[in-house]
């Protein structure tokens, strides 16, 4: 099963979506800000990332250009999960170099369909 | 000449007539009295030669009676001495007096025969006696003596009778003559005095008769000449004094009319200079030799130390070298001759700019500009208190913006505060009703669900509550992305279905669209869909809803079409009012925040469009919109993809404030065609409104308005912080330009205004504002090839080594435009583009950002909401940058603040 790296501060939220994730079989493993997360997808080398973008450390979208930049880690496909209606946040995402977006809160139907469709199934 | 020709030559020459008819009478009256004497005087020359003959006809009978007295003494003698020599005498004697008788015999002849007779009896008788003497006979002697005797007595009776009768005759003929001759110079005496009296009474009456006319007239004269109205003016008339009559009128006339017309020129020039002196501004005129022509008191007050020295015929030099006495020597940073110079050229090229200048310790906002005769006006405004006002303004604008701000940032913060728990709630509730399902704790399911649809309810809440707060901090920002319309009719269509089966209600979908694409803010769009269909659901009951979506002409038309309630007009009125539903009974009906439609509203707006409702109470309700298949970015907009390529600036903007339609209709036709954007007003209120709102570049401004006038206009704007530096054009009937250029007007046109004139003054206008540039780069020969580009478009360039530079220069000086370099030392691009947009003065001005930086997404997406355009420094990006300068100088002049 498909192993995805979630990057989240809140603990909350963490537990909810890797508790949710895992139940529908995925492969979960977190780190809790920007660089941990970096860290994190190049030990764990996972099918997917989810980045939260308000991160400490280093935040989402620095994280996201780091890792899109660094050679192995650059074809990892990122889902950004931003604030409710911030275009500008969207727009810096994906100027960030992430694939696809996700806004907050999430309501799961919809990003594991965004998720499939970036793991190609 | 024909009779009426000459009677009118009479008519209208009465002097020479009436000067040849006195001179004919007079003519006349000498000619009468010349011949009346000659004739007087040959007829005493007759009675003197009647005279004469008969004086010498009483001198011969005289002779006669001698010439009888000798022959009676010689034949008397004879008688005596019988002598011969007696007889002889007495002969001769005889022979006289017969010569006498002769003489006298023309006259008197029977007399003459009488004496002839008795002076032949007379000498027969003698010679008879002597005869009788000789012979002796005495007595015969004696008697024939004696009879002899008789008869010489009656001869020499006749004799003495003629004699006397004769001198009786010429007595009488000499008296009648001298009697004759004293009456005849009685006569002429009396005859001259007559003429001269009826003469010099007739002339006076006739030089009277041209006098008078002529005194009159000559009175008239001199009293016009003296300026004074003539007392009387003779009549007129077809003569001489009525024709000087006429003149002396005309005269009098074309005078009034002159003192009238320089009465009025003078009460125009009063008005004039009433106004200037009231004017709030120091107002002064420089002649074209650069001479002080005119001020008023103001003027003299702004220039309080050197006020005495003030006078109407002082150069603009001494003026300037006058205020450099008072002061400390050093003026705007430099040495005073310096200064006298840059002043003096800067009058010169008057131009109509504003300046802002610091005159004995206030400010004075400084506007020159060139009179059509070559002078200069000055208009002088005391702006302390717009200064104080702008800073109070710049002061709450800037609490105002602190407080929006604060606004935001604490909605924002709230909502991620109020959101975190929520997801959290949401979230959670969503795993326990999977997890209560996989246990089958299924008692626990529905309370389960009904925390999550409250959690999400109250989510919308604050979605809602944020989106508005964003719309009306104008912050909502619109994310434009190109897809498919039939998943997201699909994906809403299924979103909303549960709410649609919650009332019994069915969804009908009506729409073809195949794989038709739209380019526009997909959230958005999704958002109001489902608005839409959302309270189609909430206000109707086991109906039908539909949801239909079709192609229009460049766009897509969605309408949502309900069974429900509907509305009445009024409810209808307030439907997109935020916070408002039909009536506060539906909040607690139908739940909701009222806010659904408003923030729909808006987004439509946003996306293009416009929302409208067809509604009547128990109805239903349709509400649709139309919006473009491809929306164009507002200016400032971020799109992604595009590169480098901004809108080209708007037309600069022209307010036009006329009363009359046709007027502004005719003003605004030159404007377009010449590439500006009118603006049309007709009313000062409604002017002065529509410039607050969108401040113009220019304003073409009617003198002559019901209710208020142009002056009140102008009067305003110049009290206006944000309105008083936008040139004002005055448009007139009456020539008031002196007035207008006092009261701060830039020009002056006169109605009907000429296409030519318009677009030359606004021009000028446009031209002094806008053709000047900074450029800041700190690479000299990108500077030098700036400055050579820009130059030969006849911009005026200052440079910048950097951005702090740049501020500095900023703070004294606003450009229309800046070319900006991104790489530089000190304040690099990034950072000056970031300074201008925390200053409300600098935020409008156009900046063109010219890089060799390879720009990031990010980086360029920044710089195009903050910068005009972005141009790439190289030999593709240098006919780029020509053109995008280009832009500006063709369309955009800087929107004056």
């Amino acid at each position: 099963m498909a192993k995805i790296l979630i990057v989240e501060d809140n603990d909350m939220n963490l537990d909810m979506l890797s508790r949710r994730l895992a139940r529908r079989g995925f492969e979960i493993v977190s780190a809790r800000d920007g660089a941990a997360g970096v860290d994190m997808a190049k030990q764990e080398m996972p099918d997917l990332i989810l980045m939260d973008m308000s991160l400490p450390v280093m935040d989402g979208w620095e994280a996201t250009k780091t890792l899109k930049a660094a050679g192995e880690t650059a074809a990892i496909p990122v889902i950004a999960l931003t604030a409710h209606a911030m275009a500008s946040d969207r727009e810096k995402a994906l100027a960030a170099g992430c694939d696809d977006y996700y806004t907050k809160p999430i309501e799961l139907p919809g990003l594991l369909e965004k998720i499939d469709a970036l793991l190609g199934n | 000449m024909s009779r009426g020709g000459l009677r009118d030559w009479f008519a209208g020459n009465t002097i020479p007539f009436r000067v040849g008819a006195l001179s004919a009478v007079l003519l006349c009256a000498v000619a009468i009295g010349t011949a009346f004497m000659v004739y007087d005087l040959s007829r005493n020359q007759s009675r003197v030669e009647d005279a004469n003959t008969e004086f010498h006809r009483l001198r011969t009978a005289a002779e006669a009676e001698q010439n009888f007295s000798e022959m009676r003494y010689w034949l008397t003698d004879l008688s005596v001495s019988l002598l011969t020599l007696s007889e002889r005498r007495a002969a001769e004697a005889q022979e006289k007096l017969e010569a006498n008788l002769e003489q006298l015999a023309a006259f008197a002849p029977a007399t003459v025969e009488d004496i002839r007779t008795g002076t032949a009896a007379y000498v027969d008788k003698a010679f008879k006696a002597a005869d009788a003497y000789t012979d002796g006979n005495r007595v015969l002697g004696n008697t024939f003596l004696a009879q002899a005797r008789t008869d010489s007595d009656a001869v020499g009776t006749a004799l003495q009778d003629l004699v006397a009768r004769l001198a009786d005759e010429a007595d009488r003929t000499n008296r009648l003559a001298s009697e004759e001759a004293q009456a005849a110079v009685t006569r002429a005496v009396t005859a001259s005095i007559v003429s001269i009296i009826v003469g010099a009474l007739l002339t006076l009456w006739v030089l009277r008769r041209i006098l008078v006319p002529l005194g009159s007239v000559n009175r008239a004269i001199s009293a016009l000449n003296r300026g004074v109205d003539p007392e009387e003016l003779p009549p007129e008339g077809p003569d001489e004094f009525g024709r000087m009559a006429q003149t002396v009128r005309a005269l009098k006339e074309s005078q009034d009319k002159r003192q009238q017309l320089e009465r009025e020129t003078r009460e125009k020039h009063d008005t004039l200079l009433t106004a200037i002196e009231t004017i709030p501004d120091g107002f002064a005129l420089f002649g074209p030799d650069e001479k002080l022509v005119m001020f008023n008191r103001k003027f003299r007050d702004i220039f309080a130390p050197i006020g005495e020295t003030l006078q109407v015929g002082m150069s603009c030099e001494e003026f300037l070298r006058a205020q450099t006495k008072t002061e400390d020597g050093i003026f705007d940073g430099m040495p005073a001759e310096d200064w006298i110079r840059e002043r003096l050229e800067r009058h010169r090229q008057a131009h109509g700019e504003n300046e802002t200048v610091m005159i004995n310790g206030g400010w004075v906002r400084l506007a020159k500009r060139k009179t059509s005769d070559g002078g200069v006006v000055a208009v002088y405004s005391d702006i302390n208190d717009m200064i104080e006002k702008q800073q109070e303004l710049d002061q709450a604008r800037r609490d105002a913006e602190a407080a929006t701000s604060a606004k935001s940032q604490f909605l924002a913060s709230m909502s991620h505060e109020l959101r975190t728990p929520l997801n959290a709630i949401i979230g959670y509730s969503e795993m326990l009703t999977e997890e209560a399902e996989d246990l089958g704790f299924d008692s626990a399911i529905a309370d389960l669900e009904k925390i999550l649809s409250s959690g999400r309810h109250l989510l919308s809440l604050i979605n809602d509550v944020l989106d508005l707060s964003k719309i009306e901090a104008g912050k909502m920002e619109l994310y434009v992305e190109s897809f498919a319309l039939a998943p997201l009719i699909d994906d809403v269509s299924a979103t909303v279905a549960p709410l649609i089966e919650k009332n019994a209600n069915r969804l009908v979908v009506t729409a073809d669209l195949g794989d038709a694409e739209i380019e526009t803010d997909k959230t958005k769009l999704r958002q109001n869909l489902f608005n839409l269909l959302s309270n189609a659901a909430k206000f109707t009951r086991q109906g039908t809803i539909e949801l239909a979506v079709s192609r229009t002409d460049g766009g897509f038309a969605f309408s949502v079409r309900d069974e429900g309630i509907g509305m009445t007009e009024e409810q209808k009125s307030r439907l997109f009012q935020a916070f408002m539903q039909a009536d506060s009974s539906t909040t607690r009906n139908y739940g909701g925040t009222g806010l659904g439609l408003a923030i729909t509203q808006e987004f439509i707006r946003m996306m293009g469009g416009r929302i409208e409702v067809e509604t009547a109470p128990g109805k239903g309700s349709t509400f649709s919109f139309t919006i473009p298949a491809r929306l164009q970015p507002e200016p400032g907009e971020t799109r992604s993809g595009d590169v480098a390529e901004a809108e080209a600036g708007d037309k600069p903007l022209v307010l036009v404030i006329d009363d009359e339609a046709r007027a502004r209709e005719t003003l605004a036709g030159m404007l377009r065609d010449e590439g500006f954007r009118p603006a049309l007003a007709s009313s000062a209120d409604e002017g002065l409104k529509m410039a607050r709102a969108e401040p113009p570049m220019a304003v073409v401004l009617d003198v002559l308005m019901p209710e208020r006038d142009g002056w009140s206009v102008l009067r305003e704007m110049k009290a206006d912080p944000v309105l008083s530096t936008t040139p004002v054009i005055l448009v007139t009937q009456v020539t008031d330009r002196e007035m207008g250029l006092a009261f701060g007007a830039v020009d002056h046109l006169t109605k009907p205004v000429a296409q030519d004139q318009l677009i030359a003054v606004l021009n000028d206008v446009v031209g002094s504002q806008a053709r000047d540039v900074m450029i800041v780069d700190d690479d000299v020969a990108s500077r030098q090839l700036f400055r050579r580009i820009l130059s030969r478009e006849g911009w005026r360039v200052t440079e910048a080594v950097d951005g702090a530079q740049a501020m500095k220069h900023l703070a004294t000086h606003r450009p229309s435009l800046m070319l900006l370099d991104l790489m530089m030392p000190n304040l690099d691009g990034f950072d000056v583009l970031g300074e201008l947009q925390n200053h409300e003065e600098l935020r409008s001005m156009p900046v063109i950002v010219v890089t060799s930086k390879d720009l990031s997404r990010e980086e360029l997406a920044w710089l195009k909401k903050n910068a005009a355009t972005v141009v790439r420094k190289g030999a593709s990006g240098r006919a780029e940058l020509i053109s995008a300068i280009r832009r500006h100088i063709a369309a955009k002049p800087a929107e004056e603040s």
